[in-house]
This record gives structure tokens, C-alpha cells and sequence, in this order.
């Protein structure tokens, strides 16, 4: 893959096996990075579908039916499996609890640039900067269980930023955080806004002001 | 009126060192709507977990009912007050929105013997669940899992509400439908004390808005 990373899908269908009609129909998205893209709908209008299929874990984990094709440049998202794909393509889930799986902040953060063999150093500065960015630096050594509910999702939000792919899908990070930690969030999207690219689901409006786009499912 | 919960010189600590909230003194009347609010990690969540008895080991006194709250068995605390948790999946019962409200429907059975069917079939069309009433609530969005944790409260008019963080994964078209609710339930002479980043949401049914900021709380309204 060449470092411009266009993500393009075309004509994309999806629906779940229960499902009789498509969910996602014809959903065509053209983007690269340098954009801040939101994803807006009703509750159960697909967004966290999209989210997953535009990485890969639909079908590759969650069984669907799919048509159409997803690729990153010219590399298609289904010939790679996640762990290739992760590393470009990443996404924090709506629930903290389901990503979060390991016993410290700390070690949360470090373990996505670890597995791809990152300089120490080089995480240690992003651990650094992404959660002094996101005011969760105190938190660093607490245990995760022992977080509330607007700290976790801000772990789950530096955990994609240390990981640092090129392509970030964002899964309602608004939710559960307060005014403050909503403008922390965007600071730390608009530091990073040149050389990456969001899409974002989102009921909510918070993140309009800094969107250069927006799809809305129906 | 006599308050449901009164918190004299409260104080509460996690590890004895850091206190979440110090030596506060708080009065909640059973028909008012309190909306608590504060930066994340202030203390919401705690302050509903003390007052349904999720977490013990506070400093100070607490009244229920003017009694001591460590002597109010959990089953009588619970016949007063239902108590929605901040994570969605910790109150659900069944597995399929239509089982989750029968459940609740067949806890207050003493109450409601007829018309079962249809109670559960308007209650479900309330929060705009009639259509996927028997999916599996694994395969439902969050906001359908929320809405249907949310439909449970229509069985619950009778109780003092306790809500934390009832809009996450919510829309505004769910944000409406709660607060239709919360209105009826005030007519109704019932009260609710709702934990929420975002008290602006609330402020056409807010009788007091409290905030909770390093360990004290402060009345920004009411
Ligand atoms: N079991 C625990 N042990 C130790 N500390 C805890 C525990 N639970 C919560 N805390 C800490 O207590 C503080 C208050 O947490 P609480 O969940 O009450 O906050 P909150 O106001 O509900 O926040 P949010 O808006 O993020 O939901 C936080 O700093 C949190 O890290
Ligand atoms: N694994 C699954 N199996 C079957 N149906 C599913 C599955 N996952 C989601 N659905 C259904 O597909 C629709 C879209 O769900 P999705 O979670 O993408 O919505 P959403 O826009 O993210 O909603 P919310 O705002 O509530 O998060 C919903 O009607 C949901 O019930
Ligand atoms: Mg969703
Ligand atoms: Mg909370």
C-alpha cells in the first residue's frame, strides 16, 4: 500500500442472516485521509455495521451476507484477515467493556504498538502524549475494572491512538463523555487530522463543527 | 414532605485514602426530579451505587424513609426504588426484548393479572421495539438493548426511579420518549434522581440540578 490510503467502497449491501431485506443498501463511500467523515442514523440504522465491515469484522467474525467490495487503495479489506488489516484499519467499539481486556491502562495502551514490534521509546512518547492530550495520564497504572464509565471509553479512544493506524472508525465515542472530555476527544482527532482519517458514528452532534462530511443511514 | 434519602455529613472513600465525596449532606424528596452531573470520574455512579446498596462502607449517616439506611433489607429498598445501571447489559433479564419485559411484568404479577398481552405489546410499541420484539438482544443495537432496558420503567411507575446514565446509545427520538415518561411520572407525584454528562437534556423536567465536583457537591439549579 502506497501512504495516501483512499478507502473506497462500492455499492455495498449487507444484511444479518435474521434479516429479509438489507440493512445497508448500496452504500457507496469515497474518502481518503486528511478527512473527518461522520456516520449519523437512528438507532438500529446500521452505523456499527458499517463500522464493522468497513474493517473486516463483519463477515470475518460476525457472520453476514455481503455484497460489494471494500478495498484501501488497491488492496480488498476481505484478502487480508484482521490482524493483517488491523494496522491500517482499526475500530473502538460502542461498549468499553468489549474492547477492553487487560488488567491496567498501562497495558492496554502499550499492547497494539507492541504487537507491531514499535521501539519502545516510540511508545512510550505516544502513550505519553495521547493520554496527557485525553487528561487520562493520572490514570495510567490504575486497574481498568476500577474505572467509571467516561474514563473506560477514554481508554478505549487512546488505545486506537497509540495503535495508530492510518484509518480510525470511532464507534459513539461521545457517548458516556462529559463537554470537557467531548472537546479532549477532538483536540486530540483535530492533532491528528492531516495524516489520518476518522469516520465516526455518532447519534449526537458533538463532533459536526469539526466534520468535513456526513452520511446518514436510514 | 418528609425526604426519602437524607445523607448527613456523608463521605466516601474507594481505597480510605482518595474520598469520592466528603462529608456532604444531601436531602432527595420522593417527588422530585434531581439531576446529578460532574465531569467524568466525579462520583455519579457511586452516589447511585450507595443509594441502592451496590456499594456499602460509607462514612456518615443515611435515612431511608427516615429509618437507617443499613437497616433496610434490600427486598424492601427495591419494592420503593428500581435502580438502572450505567452498563446497558446489567439490566437485562431475558433474552429477547418481548421475554425481558414479561419478566418484569411477571414480577408485579400480584398486580397485573389481565391484560398481560397487550400491556407488553404497548409497552414494547412505546420505545418502538414492536418490530423486533423477538430478536435475540444479542443481535439488537445498543440503542435497542437501551430502549428496551428503558421500556421496563413503564412497569415501574410506582417506584422512585434511580437512573444512571439512561441516554447513552440512546437517539433523540428515545431521548423524547424518556422524558414523555418522566413528565407522566412526575404528574404522578413521583420523583427520580437521573446521573448524566449532559444535564441540558433534562432541564425541561429538572426540579434541582446538583452537581458533584472534587468530592463536594454544589446546586446549579433549584
Ligand atoms: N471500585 C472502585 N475502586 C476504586 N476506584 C473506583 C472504583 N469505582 C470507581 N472508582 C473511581 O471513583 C471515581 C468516581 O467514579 P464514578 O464511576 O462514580 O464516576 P462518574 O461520575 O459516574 O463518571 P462517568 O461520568 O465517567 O460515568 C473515579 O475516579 C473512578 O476511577
Ligand atoms: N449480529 C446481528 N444479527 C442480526 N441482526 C443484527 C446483528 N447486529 C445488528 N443487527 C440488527 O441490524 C440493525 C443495525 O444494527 P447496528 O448495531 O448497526 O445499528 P446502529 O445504527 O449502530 O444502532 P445504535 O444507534 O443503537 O447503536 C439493527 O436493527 C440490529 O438489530
Ligand atoms: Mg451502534
Ligand atoms: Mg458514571
Amino acid at each position: 500500500m502506497n501512504d495516501d490510503y483512499l478507502l473506497k467502497t462500492s455499492h455495498l449491501f449487507c444484511k444479518f442472516p435474521s434479516q429479509k431485506e438489507w440493512l445497508l443498501k448500496d452504500v457507496s463511500i469515497d474518502t481518503k485521509v486528511g478527512e473527518i467523515i461522520l456516520i449519523k442514523g437512528v438507532n438500529g440504522s446500521g452505523k456499527t455495521t458499517l463500522l464493522s465491515l468497513l474493517c473486516g469484522i463483519i463477515p470475518k467474525e460476525i457472520k453476514a451476507e455481503v455484497r460489494g467490495k471494500i478495498h484501501i487503495n488497491d488492496v480488498e479489506i476481505s484478502d487480508l484477515t484482521l490482524a493483517q488489516s488491523s494496522p491500517f484499519i482499526s475500530m473502538t467499539f460502542q461498549e468499553p467493556d468489549y474492547q477492553l481486556s487487560f488488567p491496567k491502562v498501562i497495558y492496554e495502551l502499550a499492547f497494539g504498538p507492541e504487537n507491531l514490534k514499535i521501539s519502545r521509546h516510540e511508545i512510550e512518547d505516544r502513550i505519553k502524549y495521547v493520554t496527557e492530550l485525553l487528561k487520562i495520564d493520572h490514570l495510567l497504572y490504575n486497574d481498568i475494572a476500577t474505572l467509571s464509565y467516561g474514563q473506560k471509553k477514554l481508554v478505549c479512544i487512546a488505545s486506537i491512538m497509540t495503535l495508530s493506524p492510518k484509518i480510525l472508525l470511532l464507534d459513539e465515542p461521545d457517548d458516556g463523555l462529559s463537554f470537557a472530555s467531548v472537546e479532549q476527544v477532538k483536540k486530540c482527532i483535530l492533532a491528528y487530522r492531516n495524516e489520518k482519517l476518522f469516520i465516526i458514528a455518532t447519534t449526537k452532534s458533538y463532533f459536526d463543527d469539526i466534520a468535513d462530511r456526513k452520511i446518514t443511514l436510514s | 414532605m418528609k425526604p426519602l434519602f437524607s445523607l448527613n455529613n456523608f463521605s466516601f472513600s474507594y481505597d480510605g485514602k482518595a474520598s469520592i465525596l466528603d462529608h456532604i449532606d444531601l436531602d432527595l424528596r420522593r417527588d422530585e426530579v434531581v439531576i446529578l452531573t460532574g465531569e467524568n470520574g466525579s462520583g455519579k455512579s457511586t452516589l447511585c451505587n450507595i443509594l441502592s446498596k451496590n456499594i456499602t462502607g460509607f462514612r456518615g449517616n443515611v435515612f431511608f424513609e427516615e429509618k437507617d439506611f443499613s437497616r433496610i433489607a434490600p427486598s424492601y429498598l427495591f419494592s420503593k426504588i428500581v435502580y438502572i445501571k450505567e452498563q446497558t447489559q446489567q439490566n437485562l433479564l431475558g433474552a429477547t426484548p418481548y421475554e425481558d419485559i414479561a419478566i418484569w411484568q411477571h414480577r408485579f404479577i400480584h398486580k397485573y393479572t389481565k391484560h398481560l398481552k397487550e400491556e407488553r405489546a404497548f409497552i414494547l410499541k412505546k420505545f418502538e421495539l414492536d418490530t423486533i420484539a423477538d430478536k435475540p438482544l444479542w443481535e439488537c443495537s445498543a440503542g435497542q438493548q437501551k430502549r428496551t432496558v428503558l421500556a421496563s420503567l413503564l412497569l415501574q411507575s410506582h417506584k422512585f426511579w434511580i437512573l444512571d446514565e439512561p441516554l447513552y446509545s440512546i437517539d433523540e427520538d428515545g431521548r423524547k420518549i424518556l422524558l414523555s415518561l418522566l413528565v407522566q411520572h412526575k404528574t404522578h407525584g413521583k420523583g427520580a434522581v437521573i446521573a448524566t454528562n449532559n444535564p441540558n437534556a433534562f432541564s425541561i423536567i429538572a426540579d434541582r440540578i446538583i452537581e458533584i465536583s472534587k468530592s463536594k457537591i454544589t446546586i446549579l439549579f433549584g
